[in-house]
Order: C-alpha cells, then structure tokens, then sequence
C-alpha cells in the first residue's frame, strides 16, 4: 500500500497534535522493545465510564497517532463499549475482520492501511493493547 | 580532475556487474506503484549473481548425493564440490592448511560454536574481553558461555564517533584474560577496527583473539596469516552467497584442544553405546550432513568477488561512501552515527523529530531499501543514546545514481514527514 495511503494528513495531525496527552511518569508502559515505541494509558472515569483516556510515550508516528485516536475514540464510553471496540480493532488490523468496519469508528480508519503491512502492526495495536490492559482493571 | 572522478569512471564497471545480478533488475512492487530498486541494506544480507544461482541448481542438476564416504562416484563428486569449496575458502583467506576451514551455518553459530567449545578449556573466574559495539551474535554466546562456565566479562568502550578505545586494553587486563572477542567492522557505525594491533597485544600476552568478519569478509581482502588472528567468523549470505553457510577459521593450535561442538554423524571416527572418538579436523566440528549447495554456491561467490576483486571493492566502497556523506550532512537536521576516520560503507543516521521508521517507511516508497532499528546491537545503540535508527548499507553494486537519489528521498522526508 503507497506511503500515501498510510501517511494522511489525518495520521500527521494526531502525530504532531496528540489528544489527550499528558506526562504519566508513574505508570509502566508496554514497549516494543525492538523499535522503542512505548505507551502509557491511563482511564480516568469509574469501573462502568470511561470520562478520558490519557496516553503519554514515544516512538514511531504510526504508535502515536494510534494512541491518540484510541484516546479520543474511548473517550467518553462506557467501559463495556470501549472493550467492544478494543476487540473490533485489533481484528481488524489482524485481518479477521473486513478493513471497512474500521470506517464507523472516525479517525481511526485511516490505519486501515496497516493491515497490509505486517511490520507496521505492531506499531498501530501498541496502544490499544496498553488500554485493553487498563480496561481489565476498571 | 573534478572531485569523484575515480567514482564516476568506475561507474562503467559498476553497471557491468549489476546485469550479473537478477535482483538488480527488478522493479519493487510490493505496496505502491512499480518503482526501481534501489537496495541499500547489504548489511543485512548481499544480493546473488547469476554465477552463484546456477551454482546452486548446478549442485543439484548434477552432484547432489551426500558426502564423504559413499564410495559411489556421484557421491564422489558431491564431496569434491564441498571439499573443493573448502579449499577455496583456505585460498580465499590465504589460510594455512584445510584442517583450519570449518564450515558452520554462519557467523553466528561460529562464535557459538568457540564460545562454547573454547569456554570448556577455561575455569571459573576466568575473563574474556569483548567490545561495546558488538552484534549481539559476538556478544550473547559469550554471556551464555559467562553464565554456563562461570566467566567474567568485561568490554572494550568506544567514543561517541564509534572509534574504540583500545588504549583502554592495558587498563582492563588481567592475568585471568582467556580471549578477546572483537567485531573486525561495526554493522552499525562501520568502524573498521584497528584488529592487528588488538591482536599484537594479546598474543604478547599470550592470548587469543577472535574476530567477528561478518562486515569485513565481504568488504575487503583479509588474509589470516598476516592479521594472525586465531578464530575469523563469516556469513557466506553477506557475500553473495547462499544463506545458512559460513566459516569459522580457527588456528590448528586451538581447535586441535577444542573439544566438539556439536555430535552426531561425520564427526566422529568411532561410536560405541556409551563412548565415541571424534574425527580429526575440520571434520570433528562438522555434525550432520552438511549444506551442500551452500558450499558449491559460496565457493561460486568467492571466485565472482576474486575476479570482481577486493581491494577494487574496499575502494569503490570508500568512494561511494565519501560522495554520499558528503551531500548527506548538509541536509538539515540530520545525524550521522558512526564518523571514525576510514570507515566502511554503512551510514546509520536519522533526522531530527523523526523516528527511524516513518523514515525508512518513506524512503521504501521511493524505492529505498533501508533497515530501521538498533540492528541486532542493542547495547551499543543505548551508548549512543538512541533506540533505533536508520542505516543505509552500500555493497560494490551499488550506483551514484542511487547515492543521489538516496540523499534526495532524506531531504525530501523532512518535509513529508
């Protein structure tokens, strides 16, 4: 798939203007130790809603605008539709599930490009692995 | 005489020898509109010419039976192409005699095999010296063998421009110091280390010294005697040979002590049930049956780069290397990693606010090929303060043209990305 495909203006906004981002320094972050992309996410809400989901970390565009999509995407969900959505996505970029069903989710449709790029999904389900673990916890 | 003018006028040359390389000739497809080739990751592995594919279904078109002891003629002629392959490799290095080629998987299983093999001749508390700039194939066989027998290591630092401090030898030294374990050329920073003077110093103290050859083999002419070094470790795939082949050189005097690395079939003379004998060199560190076609297909890449030639090699490289960096450090924001004087062909660099993926990613689509990452020297990639960068890699293949267009697609990332 063309650099173009993946790299949209949508995915440089998010790179160079994160959502949701703070400083989390006393959070441990899921790394892929192999590039240096790293993730912290934090849920701020109760066990049942989610008001904002923080990420802070570094690393490649691609981790980071995902971290802010997913960042604003869950925003504001309850915490059983987020883990819908969580699920959703990572079969997407998996391949288990067609790449359109990305189009409801916003923003975050244009990674449908990473499905075709098996190097770059480890970059793109960074983050949402981090929230998938924070969900557990909620 | 304008500047580069031995760069240009070796250019004819240059594309001569590409039209031996299939690969060469291929346009990238995968991901994207059809776009021309340009591959700068030699490091990683070397493309293979036309001599060297047809050594390989030659093999199997015409000798293929398994070795040594068939006593039928086919399986006569399979042994003559791999022993024939190993002497080669012994004229190739302007080894000593036949007994000191062992033939491995690669470089990595060689350092294993001395790692392991070695260690067993020392005792607890012993040390062996290696290097910060390692790839990890030089430096975690050594932890495991450290772990296993007891061993204390210790290593070598480099300054920030990747030049080793070999000075620093005399401060480490003990008389505990069993073997120096150091890479001949960094497949990071490209420093070509000076060997012959770590060598002198060991072996005045009566230590050997292995060197890892992965970069260095296929990038110049080594000669075994001269460097005197006691163990040379190469990958036949960075030389345009097959993948899953090596050499492990290693110095009669050693491996005659050595005890075996690996059992099983031809490197033995004698079984019983509970005892065998291990055959004589370099048989006793050849188990199983060997790859074959790698041999006949190395032993095609060693007579390709001869008439190609290595010290023509070292030096287009050199120039390559110099016009490149040249046009490379005036791009704006970018950082090269690795600057010793006399460096091989391999640049690690990124440019600033950009992570070495969405680089590489963007040169891929222009049909760039560089490795992104902390290429397998984790280690020295936390000394330079980094955890992954890009590296473009030249091999005697490669063109100006490619030079050019490389240093463009770097100028142009900074603006897309």
């Amino acid at each position: 798939m063309a650099f173009d495909e993946l790299y949209q203006e949508i995915i440089r906004d998010h790179y160079k203007n994160p959502r949701n981002k703070k400083p989390l320094t006393h959070l441990k972050a899921v790394e892929n130790p192999s590039c240096g992309d790293s993730v912290k996410v934090q849920l701020e809400g109760d066990s049942q809603q989610i008001k904002t989901v923080f990420f802070d970390g570094s690393g490649c565009s691609i981790s980071m605008c995902s971290a802010s999509m997913m960042s604003e995407l869950l925003t504001g969900k309850t915490v059983p539709e987020a883990k819908l959505i969580v699920q959703q996505f990572l079969q997407v970029i998996r391949g288990e599930q067609p790449a359109d069903t990305l189009d409801e989710l916003g923003d975050v449709a244009a990674l449908k490009g990473v499905i075709d790029l098996p190097v770059r999904v480890k970059c793109a389900t960074l983050a949402w692995h981090a929230v998938e673990q924070a969900l557990e916890k909620a | 005489m304008t500047p580069h003018q031995e760069l240009y006028d070796a250019q004819e040359k240059v594309n001569r020898l590409r039209a031996d390389f299939p690969i060469l000739n291929r346009p990238l497809v995968f991901g994207g509109k059809p776009r021309p080739l340009i591959y700068l990751d030699n490091a990683a592995t070397s493309q293979k010419p036309r001599l060297v594919l047809d050594a390989l279904t030659g093999y199997y078109e015409n000798a293929n039976a398994n070795v040594h002891r068939a006593i039928h003629s086919l399986g006569e002629e399979a042994t003559r192409v791999y022993e024939g392959a190993r002497d080669r490799v012994k004229s190739f290095l302007n080894a000593g005699a036949r007994e000191e080629i062992i033939f491995t998987k690669g470089t990595t299983e060689s350092i294993n095999l001395v790692a392991q093999s070695f260690s067993k001749l020392l005792k607890a508390g012993d040390e062996i010296i290696a290097t910060e700039m390692e790839h990890h194939a030089n430096l975690v066989p050594w932890q495991m063998a450290a772990e296993q027998y007891g061993l204390k290591l210790k290593f070598l630092p480099i300054t920030d421009e990747g030049v080793l401090l070999t000075d620093k030898l005399e401060e480490l030294w003990s008389d505990r110091v069993k073997l120096v374990a150091v890479s001949a050329m960094s497949n990071v920073l490209g420093t070509i280390n000076p060997v012959e003077r770590i060598i002198e110093f060991c072996h005045a103290r009566g230590v050997p010294v292995l060197l890892d050859g992965a970069q260095s083999v296929p990038h110049m002419k080594v000669d075994v005697q001269k460097l005197d070094c006691d163990f040379l470790a190469f990958s036949s795939h960075k030389m345009c040979g097959p993948t899953g082949f090596g050499v492990l050189y290693g110095k009669k005097e050693w491996l005659k002590k050595m005890p075996p690395y690996q059992g099983g079939g031809d490197m033995i003379r004698s079984v019983w049930l509970e005892t065998y004998e291990a055959n004589t060199l370099p048989y006793k560190f050849e188990a199983g049956t060997p790859h074959m076609e790698g041999a006949a297909g190395l032993h095609a890449a060693l007579d390709y780069l001869d008439a190609v030639g290595m010290d023509w090699i070292h030096r287009y490289e050199q120039l390559l290397l110099a016009y490149t960096m040249e046009k490379l450090v005036t791009i704006s924001g970018v950082h090269i990693y690795g600057t010793a004087p006399g460096k091989g062909g391999i640049i690690s660099f990124l440019l600033k606010g950009i992570h070495a993926h969405d680089l590489s990613a963007y040169l891929d689509s222009r049909g760039i090929a560089v490795r992104a990452g902390h290429h397998c020297a984790h280690p020295l990639a936390r000394r330079l303060g980094v955890v992954s960068t890009a590296r473009a890699s030249f091999y005697f293949y490669n063109t100006v043209e490619e030079a050019d267009a490389f240093v463009l697609a770097v100028h142009d990332a900074a603006d897309r990305l």
